[in-house]
């Protein structure tokens, strides 16, 4: 401000000096003609002071008056418009920067033609103006800045207001209180370079610019800088993304800027690979084994010196490479090469291998021979099998085997089968296996058995498995029943073809056997089906699955029956001591049924009459007395003794039991009174009142219906039927009919046990 | 299964609802029972198989519907000939088995809940089942235009004309 006020004096002085009337030096040259009086002169005023820039007149008097002026200029900075005919001239100061005196001349020409002159001195005081300071952020060109940046600040459009002024210095300041930034480039050029401070929170960074021109006038300029730390640049780039082979050794390299951070690997998907986490800008590893194209992706992240953390993905794509399968084939059969005609020639493929998998399929090919061969089986098991053709003429034959890996991959091997000629050919063919059910007739089909030299006769053998009989076992096509079985068995039945010359050849078949459902409780007896009137035959479908279309009695010509008995029964006759004896025995005490497990009494038959002396006599009979037994409530009473059975005690079933125990009947003493259904499992529902409804061959031992005019026979059980009380359970043998009887009157009884 | 106790007979209902034939079971629990419930493994198709004698019984009578929801058998029995009977055995299909038949007369009388009368049978195992005869495919000898049959509301086996009309319920073999 000090400059201003000086500025505004010199105005003043400025002024004042224009004001004036002339003064100053003047210089007279006088020429002929002119009076005392009228001597011709000019003034050309007082000398002035002027500031540079600024305007000034200068004006001149001539006497007498009337002239010409014309003003030059004889000294000092060329001013322009000089010279200049006008008797008052205004000029600017030129721009100095010293006081420069410049001098102008007036030439008065009177209008007598004489000439004067006069100089007038104009002084041009310099002023200097100050600079202005400019400062702007260059780099980055916005605001705030990221910490760590290079930053850097303008002072190009700084001037200064001297149109013949220059800045002569710049200063760059920071202003105190803040963290110092770290200079680049010092601190006095037109650009102040600088790094960005690392910073936690957004910071301001005030800058003071300093200007001076040429002339010593100096101007500030404040410009802040904004560190904003959420603008930190860090990035890492993880690498493309790859497609490699399985087993292959794959490095990933991440570069991180800014540099001299530190990288952080890690797995995102895909099978574990033992190499990663890891550290470094690089990480190597060998890809995984593997069937299908499989992805890996992992993630690096970088954290930048200044502790600033990008991350990136990368994708390593790993490609299966199939080792391919070797098919190996061995021989198995026939042990020596050539095969003979119609040998069984059994290659093998199971040595063959995959180094990077499994054999997931076989498939055998004939590639060469003189006749296409039908395999034996499959052609796509590890094994296969052929018959070597029979023919007369050495062949070989080439088959090719292929084998498939679990990646697709196929090797193949070719072997070559040689096959010896024959002129004398037999071959024997037991037919495809089957399987059947028990009891079914089943044909052993040797048909296909041959010989080149004459017709060939069969014989048929079991080879292993249960006996049967062949229909027809010299025939080539023979027929037998399959046996009874009780889990799924297998019969292997061998043929062997003899020709004329007696040469032999044999093959074998398998005929597996299933058991039949034949229920475990024992059946009617009935072995003749019938319809509405009289016998059919069995499997009749207009009257289907009747009783004797199924159960043991069906099938009991095929039976293994343990024992002997008629229809499905099966009955083994037991001795005194209750031990078994042959079926043919006609001296038996008691009768196992082995269908049921149940052992029976066997009355004893005499001519006596009732009541007989012996105690198990079929004649004798028994009012209904069994605590033992389903009462109902009503044990019953007891028939007189010596009535009906010969016991003194009394002639109720309770007693008979009793004593038939005390004796130790065939060897037990555990006998009791059947219930109705084991009563009724003796019962043959074949048979009619001429014989009753007992197996007679086994038994035999029915007494005479007309005794008591009925075979009742008592069971354990009081029926329900009329108040389960009063009557209890009986069949009668006459003809397998069920009813209940009074207790008190007298019925037979057939004792039963269990071992 | 026997009960000792003394009383008479437990009547555990009867009555005689209507002049027709329809009456409430009656049983005795002083007689032993002969078809326990846990004889037999109640399959959920409306199939029962006896644990006893390995034979597979429908649960409902012929013409009868098997009501999973209720657990018992809708409609009422078929009254059908001894020849239909036979045939119709072959088209039955429950559970999905195709051997069904006639049971015989030995069968038959393994199902007979001597404890009971009105029906003779174990209503848990054969619900809403019929008192009256039932078919069995056994030909009564010497009269061979009969076959035998049970009925049920006294559980005794008898012979019947083979043109009459009984109810049937159909057996397998469990295997």
């Amino acid at each position: 401000m000090k400059k201003l006020v000086h500025f505004k004096i010199i105005m003043i002085l400025l002024l004042s000096l224009t004001g004036c009337g002339g003064g100053g030096d003047s210089t007279t040259t006088s020429t002929d003609g002119g009076g005392t009086n009228t001597t011709p002169s000019v003034n050309a005023g007082v000398d002035q002071s002027v500031n540079e820039q600024l305007g000034a007149t200068v004006n001149a008097i001539g006497f007498p008056a009337g002239g010409t002026y014309s003003w030059t200029q004889t000294a000092g900075p060329v001013l322009a418009g000089f010279p200049a005919a006008e008797q008052s001239v205004s000029i600017t100061a030129p721009a100095v920067k010293t006081e420069q005196k410049i001098t102008l001349r007036i030439e008065y020409t009177t209008t007598d033609g004489k000439i004067v002159t006069d100089d007038v001195d104009v002084t041009v005081a310099p002023i200097n103006h100050d600079p202005v300071a400019i400062a702007s952020l260059k780099t980055p060109t916005t605001n705030p800045v990221a910490p760590d940046s290079t930053v850097v600040l303008d002072a190009s459009a700084s001037f200064d207001q001297d149109a013949d002024g220059t800045i002569a210095s710049y200063s760059w300041e920071q202003d105190e209180g803040s963290p110092v930034v770290s200079q680049l480039n010092g601190s006095s050029s037109v650009e102040f370079h600088f790094v960005a401070p690392i910073v936690s929170a957004t910071t301001a960074f005030p800058f003071k610019l300093t200007v001076i021109d040429d002339e010593g006038g100096e101007s500030e300029y404040d410009i802040t800088v904004h560190v904003d730390p959420s603008l930190s640049v860090v990035s890492v780039d993880g690498g493309a993304d790859m497609v490699v082979n399985e087993e292959q050794t794959v490095v990933l390299t991440a570069t991180g800027d800014p540099v001299g951070g530190t990288f952080k690997w890690s797995q995102l998907t895909g099978d574990e690979i033992s190499a990663l986490p890891a550290t470094g800008a690089s990480v190597e590893f060998v890809t995984p084994t593997t069937k299908i194209a499989t992805n890996y992706e992992f993630r690096v992240e970088y954290q930048s010196p200044t502790g600033f953390v990008d991350y990136d993905q990368v994708r390593v794509t790993v490609n299966p490479v199939n080792k391919k399968p070797v098919a190996i084939v061995r021989v198995l059969t026939p042990a020596l090469l050539p095969a003979q005609p119609a040998e069984l020639v059994t290659l093998d493929a199971s040595a063959s291998t995959d180094d990077d998998g499994s054999i997931v399929g076989y498939k055998w090919t004939q590639i060469s021979g003189a006749v296409a061969i039908t395999p034996e089986g499959g052609d796509d098991s590890a094994e296969f099998k052929f018959r070597a053709p029979v023919q007369e003429n050495p062949e070989s034959y080439v088959y090719r085997l292929t084998v498939t890996d679990d990646e697709g991959g196929q090797g193949t091997y070719d072997i070559e089968i040689d096959v010896d000629g024959t002129s004398d050919i037999i071959v024997a063919d037991a037919g495809v296996n089957q399987i059947v059910d028990e009891f079914s007739t089943v044909t052993l089909d040797g048909q296909g058995s041959f010989s080149s030299i004459s017709v060939v006769t069969c014989s048929w053998r079991l080879v292993s498995g249960p006996t049967v009989s062949f229909a027809d076992p010299d025939n080539c096509t023979s027929t037998f029943v399959a046996p009874n079985v009780d889990i799924n068995t297998d019969l292997i039945f061998e043929v062997k073809v003899t020709n004329i010359q007696n040469d032999t050849a044999t093959d074998t078949t398998t005929v597996t056997v299933k058991p039949i459902p034949l229920g475990n409780i024992a059946d009617s007896g009935q072995e003749l089906c019938y319809n509405q009137t009289g016998v059919i035959n069995c499997g009749d479908s207009s009257y289907p699955r009747q009783d004797a279309d199924s159960g043991r009695d069906s099938v009991e010509q095929y039976l293994d029956k343990t024992g002997t008995g008629e229809s499905g029964f099966d009955f083994t006759k037991l001795d005194t001591n209750g031990d078994e004896l042959p079926n043919d025995s006609t001296d038996y005490f008691c009768v196992r049924d082995n269908v049921t497990g149940l052992i029976w009494e066997r009355k004893t038959t005499s001519t006596n009459g009732v009541p007989n002396t012996s105690l198990r006599d079929n004649k004798n009979s028994y009012s209904w007395v069994y605590s033992e037994g389903s009462t109902g409530g009503e044990t019953g009473t007891a028939a007189d003794p010596l009535t009906i059975c010969p016991s003194a005690t009394d002639c109720g079933l309770e007693n008979y039991v009793l004593e038939v125990n005390e004796t130790v009947y065939c060897g037990a003493n555990n006998w009791r009174v059947p219930t109705i259904l084991e009563m009724q499992s003796l019962v043959d529902y074949s048979k009619d009142n001429t014989t009753g409804v007992l197996d007679t061959s086994v038994f035999g031992d029915l007494p005479n219906e007309a005794l008591l005019d009925h075979l009742y026979f008592w069971t354990s059980e009081t029926s329900a039927d009329g108040g389960g009380k009063a009557t209890a359970w009986v069949i009668n043998f006459a003809n397998g009919n069920d009813n209940s009887l009074p207790k008190i009157q007298n019925a037979y009884v057939r004792l039963v046990r269990k071992p | 299964m026997k009960n000792s106790c003394t009383k008479n007979l437990l009547l555990m209902a009867s009555a005689l609802l209507s002049l027709n034939v329809s009456a409430v079971q009656t049983c005795f629990s002083e007689l032993t029972t002969t078809t326990d419930t846990a004889n037999f493994t109640l399959l959920s198709n409306g199939l029962a198989q006896d644990k006893v004698t390995g034979l597979m019984w429908s649960r409902c009578a012929f013409g009868q519907t098997w009501d999973s929801a209720n657990t018992t058998c809708t409609g009422t029995p078929s009254q059908i000939t001894w020849q239909d009977a036979l045939q119709a055995s072959v088209l039955a299909s429950d559970g999905g088995y195709t051997d069904w038949r006639v049971p015989n007369v030995k069968e038959i009388a393994t199902i007979v809940e001597k404890s009971c009368v009105e029906p003779a049978l174990n209503e848990a195992v054969f619900p809403a089942s019929s008192s009256e005869n039932f078919w069995t495919s056994t030909t009564v000898m010497g009269t061979e235009t009969s076959a035998w049959s049970v009925a049920f509301y006294n559980g005794k086996n008898n012979t019947k004309e083979k043109l009459l009309d009984l109810n049937v319920r159909f057996v397998r073999f469990a295997q």
